[in-house]
């Protein structure tokens, strides 16, 4: 346990440092972008909306129960929304699709020791592999945020309308009372930093897998384990940091 | 000239390599037979910093190199090739881009037309033309192993390691790999090591041959002196040749 955590200080102290070193692999960069932002879309945009739709829902029936009255629930449930809900739903949905996908292609590669075929011409595997993975999942991770956030705030607008009888003008009235602009900043600065967790843990996994399907089913779970207990301790902790700045 | 002192390597309570001492003077074709499990490819890889010894020292042209740091490495495998015993092409990228890999790392000078006709000479020597546009996936693994071997002969190195290259292919493609190796390393000079379980391939094209056995050297010496060693395993293998060959 103590030697993983010691690679894994060391292998992240050289991934940041590599990321300041050129040559920049754009093209290859800009493919993950596409693979972790584009790809991942349809699949976080659909399950973000029913996480909203659930919220808004739940908020209102226990409200009516609580106070009998669900005036305030646009307002609590854009909240909860913006800080929580949108970017770490996304977050998590990122980890097993990306994360998952990220760990399984390295690990193959270690396996197939085309990452020790890499080193043998000269090619670092963090550059080569790690940091196009790296800089795309962090960008990909605050478009992704800010993005459901919007289909998370549009969905629970329209349920709210549906359902519980407040018109959209009423819905954004409510919500303007208790959001403010710091909440979609932080949202996507949490976004980022969840985004960077994903690579960075999968990539370390990848790296170590041993051989075998075995080794790279093992490293495959490992990191989504780990990544997704990172990214929950890590928005304790990011929430905690911003709760000074409202 | 290559030098081991001493090498041990252990991965955690299990050693590996248990003191291994040898050399390879330059231009010879040194093969390291031994049954699976006793340490040959773990021995190969110590010598490019693929895996670190765990004590003892790895001299390549009497600079040691087993204390160097991933950085400091590079210019070792510059002159360093080595065939793995998977093909270990990149599935992304055609037959072409494979072998023009390392040579646009380590020849950024050359242009477009140079690049390619090195990379067709290469193909060309491993009796691959045509196939350039391909992925690996669309050849078979006989081919990709060639693949292999064109890649790291692209980048004209002056030490060739090969582990296990004829695992897993047919006679025929075993043959002409084989002759393939001997004819590489006599017309571009290089000191090759080639891991192998092959005994008669070693009788026939090795200069000096040395047996593992459980992490330790058992036998070693040019094939003549090899076939008068009364090491059971070495009986095994030449037994083995034997049959081999009264089978062709």
């Amino acid at each position: 346990m103590t030697a993983t955590l010691s690679d894994f200080f060391v292998y992240s102290t050289r991934t940041f440092k590599a990321l300041f070193q050129p040559p920049f692999r754009s093209k290859d960069t800009f493919q993950q972008l596409e693979f972790v932002t584009w790809q991942s879309l349809p699949v976080i945009v659909f399950c973000v909306s029913f996480a909203a739709m659930v919220t808004i829902m739940e908020s209102s029936f226990h409200m009516k129960l609580m106070v009998q009255n669900d005036s305030l629930v646009p307002g609590f449930a854009s909240l909860l929304i913006l800080r929580e809900l949108g970017v770490v739903v996304s977050s998590l949905l990122l980890t097993s699709r990306v994360g998952a996908g990220l760990a399984a292609e390295v690990g193959s590669m270690q396996v197939t020791e085309q990452v020790d075929a890499l080193r043998m011409l000269g090619i670092d595997p963090i550059r080569f592999l790690v940091i196009p993975r790296l800089i795309a999942c962090t960008v990909g991770g605050v478009i992704l945020s800010l993005i459901a956030n919007l289909v998370c705030l549009y969905c629970a607008m329209l349920i709210s309308e549906l359902k519980l009888g407040y018109s959209s003008g009423s819905f954004l009235t409510g919500m303007r009372a208790f959001v403010s602009y710091k909440d979609l900043v932080f949202a996507m600065i949490k976004g980022g930093c969840f985004g960077t967790v994903i690579p960075i843990v999968s990539c370390f996994f990848g790296l170590r897998c041993e051989s075998g399907a075995e080794g790279v089913g093992k490293a495959t779970t490992n990191s989504v384990v780990v990544a997704s207990v990172a990214i929950i301790v890590m928005d304790f902790v990011l929430t905690y940091i911003f709760s000074h700045f409202y | 000239m290559i030098d081991f002192k001493n090498i041990r390597k252990s991965f955690g309570e299990r050693e590996v390599l248990k003191g291994i001492t040898f050399s390879v003077p330059e231009g010879q074709i040194l093969f390291i037979l031994g049954t699976s499990g006793t340490g040959k490819s773990v021995l190969l890889k110590t010598i490019v910093g693929l895996l670190k010894p765990s004590s003892g020292e790895v001299f390549i042209n009497d600079r040691e190199i087993s204390c160097l740091s991933e950085r400091e490495m590079f210019p070792v495998r510059r002159m360093c090739g080595m065939v793995f015993q998977q093909p270990a092409l990149f599935d992304s990228l055609s037959i072409f881009e494979n072998v023009a890999f390392g040579l646009r790392k380590h020849q950024p000078e050359l242009d477009h037309a140079q690049l390619s006709a090195r990379v067709k000479e290469c193909l060309a020597l491993v009796n691959l033309s045509g196939i350039e546009d391909k992925l690996p996936q669309a050849i078979s693994y006989g081919m990709q192993k060639r693949v292999s071997l064109a890649r790291t002969v692209a980048v004209s190195p002056r030490i060739l390691l090969f582990d296990e290259p004829t695992t897993g292919l047919d006679p025929v493609t075993t043959n002409s790999i084989n002759h393939l190796i001997l004819e590489l390393s006599r017309k571009l000079k290089t000191t090759s090591l080639v891991v192998s379980h092959d005994m008669q391939c070693a009788l026939d094209i090795a200069d000096h041959i040395l047996v593992l056995d459980k992490g330790e050297i058992v036998a070693q010496g040019p094939p003549q002196t090899l076939k008068q060693s009364t090491h059971p395993l070495v009986q095994d293998f030449l037994r083995e040749a034997l049959n081999a060959e009264t089978a062709h």
